[in-house]
């Protein structure tokens, strides 16, 4: 999905989805492009799950798929905050160490040994 | 397979790269500080070198996770690039740490990338103005995500 949202042109026609539903001319026509270029784009949409096509005799109506953004955005921020607190809490082991000592025990559970790594169990 | 930029991460760190690699890499040290905070890492193997795996539990209340990936490269004191995933799923990405002296500290970069077959040339237009157009879609619906 990262690769259909990576094309400008891809994340514009999301953003006028978003507005709502629309058709395969209406994406274009912002862009100054062919109607086959823009389809093109709207199949990989289609492909990456985000966008859904109904097909009323000759008209297609394009609409977003919310529900796959929402997955990718909450895994970007599930991850944007895993890292920070992690990397916080990094910090704080960093500078809880004293100078030139770092952890004696080679087990790999956490342990709250708190501010002296000499008092380590 | 290419892949796509997710997240950086940019952080000055008051050690040396020496030391915060050995935090980055020691399965003791590791589980004092990898997860979000109230959630408990323990059972953290590592097998450093290349190709070697490294895998940990988080314990979220509700579900016990494990995670695991495979090291891609292992340059001490300045560069790990690693896989990065939930052990049963198929949904690798990957994690780069890079570190450089600055004064007596650090400057951490960590990038996450997912792992995307891509079949068009990428645009590097970027990412920040999309996720500018997702979160006023969110509100706009009502559905903020936090």
């Amino acid at each position: 999905m990262f690769g259909a949202l990576a094309d400008g042109t891809r994340r514009a026609m999301l953003a006028d989805l978003a507005v709502g539903e629309s058709t395969v001319s209406r994406l274009a026509s912002p862009h100054a492009m062919s109607l086959p270029a823009a389809s093109k784009h709207i199949r990989v949409l289609e492909r990456a799950g985000l966008v859904s096509r109904t097909i009323e005799g000759r008209v297609h109506r394009l609409s977003l798929r919310p529900d796959r953004l929402r997955d990718a955005a909450e895994w970007i921020a599930f991850y944007r905050r895993f890292w920070d607190e992690s990397l916080d809490r990094l910090d704080e082991v960093l500078a809880s160490f004293d100078d030139g000592v770092g952890e004696t025990t080679d087990t790999g559970n956490a342990v709250d040994t708190g501010a002296s790594a000499g008092d380590a169990p | 397979m290419t892949t796509g930029r997710l997240l950086i991460v940019r952080r000055e760190l008051a050690a040396p790269p020496e030391r915060v690699f050995a935090a980055l890499t020691t399965p003791a040290q590791i589980a004092r500080w990898i997860g979000p905070r109230g959630v408990a890492a323990s059972n953290v193997a590592v097998d450093l070198r290349v190709g070697g795996e490294f895998s940990f539990d988080l314990d979220f209340g509700e579900a016990v996770i494990t995670m695991r990936g495979r090291y891609e490269a292992v340059d001490p004191p300045s560069r790990l690039v690693h896989t990065w995933g939930v052990a049963g799923a198929g949904d690798d990405s990957r994690v780069t740490i890079e570190l450089a002296a600055a004064g007596a500290g650090t400057e951490l970069r960590l990038t996450h990338a997912g792992l995307q077959p891509d079949e068009f040339a990428q645009n590097r237009a970027g990412w920040d103005e999309f996720f500018d157009q997702l979160d006023e879609y969110l509100v706009e619906t009502g559905e903020g995500t936090d």
